[in-house]
């Protein structure tokens, strides 16, 4: 209830004392954040009887004068903008200012400037800055989440403001809780790390004051999502993990709009544990129960219905009038319950989930690789199995098994990527560079540490109840450790010179790139053990599959189209513009040669593993995907190409038609024709087949070029 | 201390809801009125009770009248089609409804409980009856004549218990008449009142409907200047 009744006091705080008609302002992160927690009903008993946006353009000039207008904002530069502007023309009687999180000294001082009509009564702090969806779960919202995954360099002023929000959200959460805690870190994650010592700062200096709370012991660990990108990527099968794993959860709403025949009023839903009782009894349990339990649900009401039909004394009939709000509650509640599992059933029919599902806790908790090859191979191979379940197996695979058979891991790269017609090539890669073995410090998957080894081998031995929930989240391990004081110091350093003896009492656990529906659980489920410790978890965004895949997608898209511009226009400058200057050194070759290779490549790979491979020239060069470099004249190519060794320069020719002849232009002095290296063209997956067999010629031609002798010198890559 | 804000007059529909506040008020205070009125009718007492009956009787009326009123007047609310401040006209008016609605049922459960009791306290007088006498009603009627073997005392509380019947029906009667009173005031609030824990009763799905509600009557507002200028 903990958070949950933070928020609400809070609200309760702001409109108890205004009497009369109010209007209460949000923005729209206050709107979450009030949403989850307070509903439209409970507003209307306090005489609040208009809600608005404060950026909303809707809002019109009227003026409402026998209306009090409460503010809620986050202290943001846009919202003190938007309250110039409206205080200047002030449209409610009185005004009331409460912001979400501390306000700085500039802020207030505009502030204080700002009111002309005096019309302002007073401005708060009221530190509700997160919302709150389950009494131990409190989410950030943050929008552009994957940039915890970009390098610090490469945007570092968007880094800044994500990491403000987090210190922003962080510290409210323990202001609401007036607790200061001491902090740790997870040593391996340099975001987690500044996102620490930016917390510690701000409630051990900058406000030591506003958090000077009496000494409790108090925890808090800001952990990476990279340590475990298993959990995000499995299907789930407890209630309201799977609800969000497939259909989708938004601030506690369920949106059922683009489902097709879902009923009128159930087009949009609400799941919260503060509200319906059913859902707060079935939320953390297993699909096949919460069948029986709705089941159950359905029979009693219908019982009642039955009974309802059969008014036939006047008792009969006041019977009904009494009990009508209720049964029309309860008849409401029935329906979204079954609707809902309805349309989930639907989904895992459609997908083949329990197939699949099968084998994704077999990658994520039992061990033999060969078999585990086998069964994603089977899958990748099946037609009924969707794009997304075959990518999320193969990165299942790959975080478990990366090192052991790269030849069976690349198998299955290329199997994925041609089966899978929107797969964005390299993004499997892409998630091993981020969150593979060499990047994680935890017993991921059980098998690094001797205890870990031990506990899963008796696991097996017993035998495990539902075999679609044997998982369980790193997340479940560091609070064992926690718990029981054993949390390393090597892995989990503490900030400054803090130090904390023995268990604490209170846990806020903080991962940065988002939490899921299946830790909170363990969280929940944690806490009920009374164990004397009580957690709280918290993230950037809730994820599931869809989310941490678009997060891995556009991270890897800024990171690709920003990495080629200023390195690639750098060298041209250097090479064309400059050219009296010395050969260029062994390195700079390397790396010119691997620029433009790499890149032509892959365009061209996107090019024709896309659909752009059947838009014409014209089509393309009006979109603006334009290979830029290839569109130089052959002479600058040729200048460009004879800084590298010819050997390197020759290899350019396989690029297009374009590129065949540009190596030619170059002017070089060719000594004993050493063995040269070819590309293994035929096995460059992006390729199509027509592409391959000229590039067969090519090369039988170039063989011809160098000698008639000698084909079998060549080494092959 | 109040705002250099040009104070004009709050619109008329707000003079309208303060007629339905006061009268919900009212219809508050009668009911604890009733609560009592309902008590005493419950002791035993000397008179034959009817004047806590019509008491009671009234109160109920003036109750259902009052509630009934306050109902209308909500409707008047909205009537007059979209205008900029119609969102705060229909929150009000949810308001009210959850209000009355709540009296409704309070009074609703009152009657009942009150009927409950009486029934007992008659069921106690009649099972006398029924004890003394062999059969039914209509042979009380018929032995009437045979007034013979019966003594004084008899025959008075024969009497109390004709009264009691027809008393009995007629507050049937009246609990029927209440109850259907009740039954389409209901039906007319459940329109309005939210809906508890569903999308409807969400702050953030209300603020998107002020959008479109301030859109919708601007479309409105549209089609009817083209209409004009088209005829």
């Amino acid at each position: 209830m903990v958070l949950v009744t933070a928020v609400r006091d809070y609200i309760n705080r702001m409109i108890q004392d205004i009497s009369g008609m109010k209007v209460l302002i949000l923005d729209s992160s206050t709107v979450s954040i009030v949403s989850v927690v307070y509903s439209q009903s409970d507003l209307l008993k306090k005489e609040v009887f208009l809600v608005e946006l404060v950026d909303s353009i809707s809002m019109s000039k009227e003026p409402m004068s026998h209306l009090k207008a409460v503010y809620f904002l986050r202290p943001t530069s846009e919202n003190i903008q938007h309250l110039k502007r409206q205080l200047a023309s002030p449209r409610f009687g009185e005004c009331h200012l409460f912001f979400s999180n501390i306000l700085n000294d500039t802020q207030i001082h505009i502030l204080a400037d700002l009111d002309e009509h005096e019309a302002v009564l007073q401005v708060q702090e009221f530190y509700a800055d997160f919302v709150a969806g389950d009494p131990c779960h409190f989410s950030l919202n943050i929008s552009s989440n994957h940039l915890y995954m970009l390098p610090v360099a490469m945007d570092p002023s968007n880094l800044q403001h994500y990491c403000d929000r987090i210190v922003d959200g962080i510290s409210a959460v323990f202001l609401a809780l007036k607790r200061r805690p001491i902090i740790r870190y997870q040593r391996t994650s340099d975001i987690a790390k500044r996102i620490a010592q930016d917390t510690a700062k701000l409630m051990y200096q900058q406000e030591s004051g506003l958090f000077d709370f009496r000494r409790s012991e108090t925890l808090l660990l800001v952990l990476d999502r990279r340590e475990d990108a298993v959990t995000p990527l499995l299907n789930q099968w407890t209630y309201q993990a799977m609800v969000h794993e497939l259909i989708g959860i938004q601030d506690n709403k369920v949106d059922l709009r683009t489902f097709g025949k879902v009923p009128k009023d159930q087009q949009e839903v609400v799941l919260s544990s503060e509200q319906d009782s059913f859902f707060k009894a079935n939320m953390y349990e297993n699909f096949g129960d919460i069948g029986m339990n709705i089941k159950r649900m359905v029979d009693e009401f219908q019982q009642i219905a039955k009974s309802n039909q059969k008014i036939q004394t006047i008792e009969d009939m006041a019977k009904f009038v009494d009990n009508y709000p209720e049964y029309r509650r309860k008849q409401g509640n029935v329906s979204k319950h079954v609707t809902l599992v309805t349309e989930m059933s639907k989904i895992v029919e459609e997908r083949k989930l329990m197939l699949v599902s099968q084998t994704e806790q077999e990658l994520a908790c039992n061990g033999g690789q060969g078999a585990a090859f086998e069964a994603v191979t089977t899958l990748l191979n099946n037609e009924n199995v969707s794009d997304i379940d075959r990518l999320r197996l193969v990165m299942l695979y790959a975080l478990r098994y990366e090192k052991e058979s790269p030849v069976q891991l690349m198998q299955l790269f290329n199997k994925l990527a041609s089966k899978s017609a929107k797969y964005k090539p390299g993004l499997v890669q892409f998630l091993l560079k981020q969150a593979g073995v060499d990047k994680r410090t935890g017993d991921l998957f059980g098998n690094r540490d001797l205890l870990n080894i031990a506990r899963n081998m008796a696991r097996g031995l017993k035998g495990v109840e539902n075999v679609y929930t044997q998982h369980q989240p790193l997340l479940t391990q560091t609070m064992e450790s926690i718990s029981k004081g054993r949390l390393r110091d090597i892995d989990y350093p503490y900030v400054g010179n803090h130090f904390q003896p023995g268990r604490p009492q209170d846990v806020v656990i903080f991962i940065v790139g988002g939490t899921t529906y299946e830790e909170s659980r363990s969280v929940a489920l944690f806490n009920s053990t009374n164990s004397g410790i009580r957690f709280i978890l918290g993230g950037t965004t809730i994820l599931n599959s869809k989310r941490f895949l678009k997060d891995l997608e556009d991270a890897q898209r800024m990171i690709r189209s920003s990495i080629m511009s200023p390195v690639v226009s750098e060298l041209l400058v250097k090479c064309v513009y400059e050219p009296e200057q010395e050969p260029i050194n062994r390195a700079r070759t390397n790396l010119l040669f691997f620029i433009i290779f790499y890149w032509v490549l892959a365009f061209f790979g996107e090019l024709l593993a896309g659909k752009m491979a059947r838009m014409s020239k014209k089509q393309r060069r009006r979109m603006g995907m334009i290979d830029k470099l290839s569109s130089l004249p052959q002479k600058i190519l040729a200048r460009v190409l004879s800084f590298l060794p010819l050997k390197q320069a020759i290899r350019t020719s396989i690029l297009s038609k374009k590129w065949k002849n540009v190596w030619r232009g170059v002017m070089t002095r060719w000594e004993n024709p050493p063995p040269f290296l070819l590309e293994r063209v035929l096995h460059i997956p992006s390729l199509t087949v027509k592409e391959a067999r000229s590039k067969k010629t090519e090369m039988k031609q170039l063989q011809h070029f160098y000698q008639e002798k000698e084909t079998k010198q060549l080494i092959i890559i | 201390r109040k705002g250099a804000v040009e104070v004009g007059l709050p619109p008329a529909w707000v003079d309208v809801s303060e007629d339905v506040a006061s009268n919900v008020q009212r219809a508050r205070s009668k009911m604890a009125e009733l609560t009592k009125a309902h008590a005493k009718a419950l002791m035993p007492s000397f008179g034959d009770g009817k004047e806590d009956q019509r008491r009671i009787e009234n109160l109920t009326h003036e109750i259902t009248n009052l509630i009934r009123k306050s109902e209308k007047s909500l409707h008047r609310l909205s009537a007059g089609g979209p205008t900029k401040d119609s969102n705060v006209r229909k929150n009000v008016q949810r308001s009210f409804a959850t209000d009355l609605q709540s009296l409704s049922m309070e009074l609703r459960k009152k009657q009942s409980a009150y009927l409950k009791r009486l029934q007992k306290q008659k069921e106690g007088s009649d099972g006398d009856l029924e004890i003394n006498m062999n059969g039914s009603r209509s042979q009380v009627e018929d032995t009437d004549l045979d007034d013979q073997e019966m003594n004084e005392h008899q025959l008075a509380r024969i009497r109390k218990s004709e009264a009691f019947t027809v008393e009995r029906e007629r507050e049937i009667q009246q609990v029927a008449e209440s109850v259907n009173e009740l039954a389409q005031i209901m039906k007319d609030l459940s329109v309005l009142v939210i809906d508890q824990g569903t999308i409807v009763d969400r702050v953030d799905y209300n603020i998107q409907n002020v959008a479109a509600t301030v859109q919708e009557g601007l479309k409105q507002l549209q089609k009817v200047i083209f209409l004009v200028y088209v005829i």
